[in-house]
């Protein structure tokens, strides 16, 4: 049903500034992408990627005021003619913030609100259709709200599905969902890309998923489209991805530090197995343990007889639902962190890492068992007291900007707390923190990484022994995730333990010295990153994917596993035979 | 450029961002609404002592966006989310709370000439309160005076009522209006002017410096708003009632009892109401 | 119980929002769940005029034991039901404090019961028809009946928003509480708590303002990239939205049988 011309799309020239902006997000960009393309639009945060893609469904012009110049043709039509209910057909939309996207109580209602608004008298079928495909069958009847964020992510792509549009354009959606779903999204768009032969864009900061599914990268950099290219070489334009805080693919970065920089690098995971196989001369796979000071990793040393910082006895918790079971999220859980544990909580969603967090700031006091604080029990304590010692940074930065600006969101803490020389130790926390230029904005208004980082520091400012953070690094790039790990270095010299729930094992593998493995309300390991990497059968129970510089020395055989890309380097240098031999291969 | 225009509500024209507005405004006036309802509070007759709503959020986003379409979002909300959705709807109460809120807040709008201007602000929300309670003051009083039976008749009633309605307005005007209204209004609403504007891609309100409230006032303004309110929503009431009646009502059941099952209803009717005439003219005799 | 609990208590919005969702969002199955919204909207505004043409204590007792029989069938919370008679009592209460001052108490009572019947017989039956009537199936009565789809969307809109907004709302209270401080002494009547807690709740609303005012941006966006304005003058979609909507039997039998029986009462006592 999608014929060529009504699949392609012709971006000519375009620029646009916003109103109360004196710069052109994009100035003069163009673009053409062919019908059963699957492209990848990478580019800085803020470079203008979202607001190339608007103008495919014509939202950019219709929908914003400020300057427009050049054309946008899709399947023939010229954006700046037609309606953005009338493109709605022609072109699907899943915001990256899709949770506002659904409009309707349940999910039928949802799926059917596009072809209902268009007068379409089979949109039952169309729903029913669209459901099926992304395996969403049964789940017709229930409310949104009672969804998970990746089963409401499936919902938004169905609901746009069923107005059988020839191109999709999906906003990073990685970003938004934990591994397993993301995964899961993209097997679906692959499947629609590859059986329906419909155009898909995505936005996407993730490598290793554009490595995976796409075709093709767009690269968007000053206003403009720098370059199209096919994955293979896009990947392998080092320079330019890091020119735009776009981080290589593990793979591709470790074979880059390999040293064999005149050669195509792998990007893909298996393509890359085979090629450091090669590399390696794969006579002597190498078996033999990595030395060096890390080999016998072990837990932060602790006196036994030290009192733990924080200490959970069988605490089980479980939530009301609107359906009348309750929903067991903690089981019998103990746990025991002590002063210098960096601890990564890792699990797929609703494994009840958020909830350990929140039982930790006493908002939520556990349903059986004790969690206690320094010998506090936090069921006997206000939040507000606990909160003199610990800190919760949420998920979602936006939450801890109570104030209209940065500085006035640090200050109001010791404020509250009637703390002498405000003013000045708000000064130090804002130099320290290199906050200057972003004191005076209002939270709400920065970038996703200019509100992380702020929000860091504002819960650093704090002076917390404890820091727990949920998800910091959700839809950062790589110039932000440099920063929040530079934040979390500054913290202070008052922070004795960090713990931090997290999907991201590349970060847990490089920042944490302890990792928890949680599934259905259980620890189901506990230990150092290399020993919680290496056992990967219990990381695939939790739903768990190990980072690929992991999976890779595994399959190399490196005992134990590196956790860093340096890491794996230095251990295959010294491994390999000599570089005369790896040249013999090329 | 081009601007995709919704279809107009009856000539006004409302368009994309009066949508936006509209869901902003009606999502914070219900949240406000259905969490105030959740405190506690003392009640006593038609006297309410305690939070009876957080006024200054829609006062100060009305007086933001300045619309009627932004008034009319206030009510809305407090009736989808305070009333429909927690099951606490009362038909009459919610087309007076239409009528009242939609008609006192685009009133005051229009007297906010200088937004800089405090003493301004502060006197624009304490109006915008007053003439909504006002109202509601003396439909309370019709209300009863209309369902009483001779009402003077009772020693003492007449007065009660009077002293009941006038302190009930007054720890109104008090409360909700100057504690939960103009002093947090005064703090919010320089917060958000010129903020929340163009998160939604609008122009804030400039006004003019040193503009006088009365620039905006005049009793011909206030009358014909406060009249014209219940006339249009009369008239599109009864417009559009005469066209569902030829386009959509069309029972099923009557391909299947014919069309002279249309005679049952319409001779029930006339039967109740010949009786109920029977009986109040009976009354009377 | 202690400062301390009070204070959790009414910090757990928890247990009431999912009190209240309940309320909202569980009322299928009830009697009047069945019948088409529009009869029933009629019905409602025929029992808005009704009980005002009566001044007899038997014959709007009657019509209060039917309303109540409705209520019932339909399923309306009990929660709901004592506040309204609550606020009734104190109501009448207040009146024959403020007459012993003015007047005759006990006179004054005779003459305000009918009328205090009369307001709660429309109370009550606003409450059994639209806590029985799904909001989408009011949105639905309300576009047949020529309310714009604008409008009626809101309705559907606020249905699923509404737990969405309790959750985020509750979440901004939570992130301010925990860079708060606690007032050192509860006070008498722990009214620094009160005061406290109600201080954070009309803070929290400032970050909500722009939460909400982004999600709207999007919302708009979204509705639109599915659509939404070619819903507002197509003929075919307003088909379709309107589909299956239907007065049967059933719906007839209600209203002329409310009405007989309004009748009945009328001419019997």
């Amino acid at each position: 049903m999608n014929t060529q011309n009504d699949a392609n799309i012709s971006v000519d020239n375009l620029s646009v500034r916003y109103p109360g902006s004196d710069e052109y997000v994009l100035d003069g960009a163009s673009v053409e992408i062919d019908a059963g393309e699957f492209v990848a639009v990478i580019g800085k945060n803020g470079s203008g990627k979202t607001t190339l893609c608007k103008s495919f469904n014509g939202l950019i012009p219709h929908f914003y005021d400020g300057s427009f110049g050049g054309r946008v043709t899709v399947g023939g039509i010229d954006t700046a003619d037609a309606t953005v209910s009338q493109l709605s057909e022609h072109v699907g939309y899943v915001f990256q913030e899709f949770d506002n996207q659904l409009v309707s109580p349940t999910v039928s209602d949802e799926v059917a609100f596009g072809p209902i608004n268009h007068g379409h008298d089979d949109y039952r079928e169309r729903a029913a259709r669209a459901l099926s495909l992304l395996n969403l069958d049964g789940i017709e009847d229930r409310f949104l709200w009672e969804l998970s964020g990746g089963q409401k992510h499936l919902v938004a792509l169905a609901a746009v599905l069923t107005l059988e549009p020839a191109i999709l354009v999906v906003d990073e959606p990685a970003a938004q969902l934990d591994p397993v779903h993301a995964g899961e999204t993209y097997d679906h768009l692959a499947a629609l890309n590859h059986e329906q032969g419909m155009t898909i864009v995505t936005i996407e900061h993730q490598t290793e998923y554009i490595a995976e599914y796409c075709d093709s990268v767009v690269l968007v950099e000053d206003g403009r489209v720098a370059w199209k290219a096919p994955v293979e070489e896009a990947l392998n334009r080092l320079e330019a991805l890091r020119r735009n805080d776009i981080q290589p693919p593990q793979i591709t970065r470790t074979a880059a530090e390999m040293g064999e920089t005149d050669e195509q690098l792998p990007v893909g995971f298996d393509e890359g197995v085979r090629w450091f196989r090669n590399v390696l001369d794969s006579t002597t796979p190498n078996a033999s343990p990595l030395t060096g000071a890390d080999a016998g990793e072990n837990l932060p040393a602790r006196n036994d007889n030290s009192t733990p910082l924080i200490r959970f006895s069988s605490v089980s918790h479980t939530y009301p639902t609107l359906r009348g079971e309750d929903k067991q999220v903690l089981d019998a859980l103990d746990l025991k962190v002590y002063s210098g544990d960096r601890v990564a909580l890792v699990g797929s969603n609703g494994a009840g890492k958020s909830t350990i967090l929140k039982l930790l700031t006493g908002l939520k006091t556990p349903a059986e068992g004790t969690v206690l604080i320094n010998n506090t029990a936090t069921a006997t304590t206000l939040p507000e007291r606990i909160a003199d010692d610990v800190v919760y940074v949420p998920q979602n930065p936006e939450s801890m900007f109570v104030k209209d600006s940065i500085r006035a969101d640090i200050a109001h803490y010791l404020q509250s707390r009637d703390q002498e020389d405000v003013a000045a130790r708000t000064d130090d926390v804002i130099s320290f923190l290199d906050l200057e230029a972003l004191e005076d904005r209002d939270g709400r208004l920065l970038s996703v990484g200019q509100q992380r980082r702020a929000s860091l520091a504002i819960g650093v400012a704090t002076a917390p022994s404890i820091i727990l953070l949920d998800e910091p690094t959700g839809s950062l790039d790589l110039a932000s995730r440099t920063e929040i790990g530079r934040t979390l270095s500054r913290a202070g010299e008052r922070v004795e333990a960090v713990i931090m729930a997290t999907h991201d094992l590349e970060l847990a593998a490089e920042w944490a010295n302890r990792i928890l493995v949680l599934d259905d309300g259980k620890i189901h390991m506990d230990g150092p990153p290399k020993t919680v990497f290496a056992a990967t059968d219990v990381l695939a129970e939790a739903n768990l994917e190990p980072p690929q510089v992991v999976r890779l020395s595994k399959e190399l055989g490196c005992t134990p596993v590196a956790l860093s890309t340096d890491e794996l380097v230095s251990h295959l240098s010294s491994e390999r035979p000599t570089a005369s031999t790896g040249a013999s291969h090329q | 450029m081009a601007t995709a225009t919704w279809s107009g509500f009856r000539g006004v024209s409302f368009d994309r961002q009066d949508m936006m507005v509209f869901i902003l405004i009606m999502s914070l006036s219900g949240l406000q609404n259905a969490f105030t309802e959740i405190l506690p509070e003392f009640t006593v007759g038609p006297l309410e002592l305690g939070v009876g709503e957080f006024l200054f959020i829609p006062i100060v986003l009305v007086l933001l966006f300045r619309t009627v379409w932004a008034a009319l979002a206030v009510p809305v909300g407090e009736i989808v989310f305070g009333e429909i959705l927690l099951g606490e709807f009362n038909g009459l109460g919610a087309i007076e709370g239409l009528l009242l809120i939609t008609a006192a807040y685009y009133f005051a709008t229009t007297l906010l000439q200088d937004p800089e201007n405090r003493t301004q602000l502060a006197l624009v929300v304490f109006l915008a309160e007053a003439i909504e309670e006002f109202f509601a003051m003396f439909i309370d009083m019709g209300k009863i005076w209309i369902g009483v039976e001779e009402l003077e008749a009772v020693p003492g009633l007449p007065e009660s009522i009077v002293i009941l309605e006038v302190v009930d307005f007054a720890t109104q005007m008090l409360i909700t209006g100057i504690v939960f209204g103009v002093i947090p209004a005064l703090y919010l609403y320089p917060k958000l002017h010129g903020k929340v504007e163009p998160l939604l891609g609008m122009e804030p309100y400039e006004g003019e410096r040193g503009a006088l409230i009365w620039r905006g006032f005049s009793i011909k303004k206030l009358a014909l708003i406060l009249l014209a309110f219940p006339i249009a929503f009369g008239a599109e009431a009864a417009s559009e009632t005469g066209s569902f009646i030829n386009v959509v009502f069309r029972p099923e059941f009557l391909d299947l009892y014919g069309q002279n099952f249309i005679a049952v209803p319409i001779l029930v009717t006339t039967i109740v109401a010949i009786v109920v005439w029977y009986r109040a003219s009976r009354q009377d005799a | 119980m202690t400062a301390l609990d009070s204070l959790r208590d009414i910090a757990s919005v928890d247990a009431i929002t999912t009190d209240l969702l309940r309320t909202a969002y569980d009322n299928d199955g009830s009697f009047l769940h069945r019948l088409d919204p529009r009869v029933l909207l009629l019905w409602y505004v025929v029992f808005l005029f009704v009980p005002w043409m009566f001044y007899e204590m038997d014959v709007l007792l009657a019509l209060l034991v039917f309303v109540s029989v409705l209520a019932v069938l339909s399923r309306v919370s009990v929660y709901l039901l004592a506040i309204m008679a609550f606020s009734v009592v104190t109501s009448l209460t207040s009146y024959a404090i403020v007459t012993a001052f003015t007047g005759d108490p006990i006179a004054a009572m005779k003459a305000l019961l009918p009328f205090t019947l009369k307001v709660t017989i429309i109370s009550i039956s606003s409450l059994a028809v639209f806590s029985s009537m799904s909001p989408k199936t009011l949105a639905r009565g309300l576009l047949s009946l020529g309310v714009p789809r604008q409008f009626t969307f809101v309705i559907a809109y606020g249905y699923r928003m509404l737990p969405v907004l309790f959750q985020e709302y509750h979440e901004l209270v939570n992130a301010l509480r925990l860079r708060s401080a606690v007032p050192d002494s509860p006070g008498r009547f722990r009214w620094r708590y009160y005061r406290y807690l109600l201080r954070l709740s009309m803070k929290a609303f400032y970050p909500m303002i722009f939460n909400v005012a982004k999600r709207s941006r999007v919302t708009v966006e979204a509705m639109e990239a599915r659509g939404f304005s070619n819903s507002l003058d197509s003929d075919a979609s307003r088909e379709l939205q309107l589909e299956g909507m239907e007065i049967r039997p059933g719906d007839g039998v209600f209203f002329c049988g409310s009405l007989i029986y309004v009748a009945i009462v009328a001419s019997v006592l």
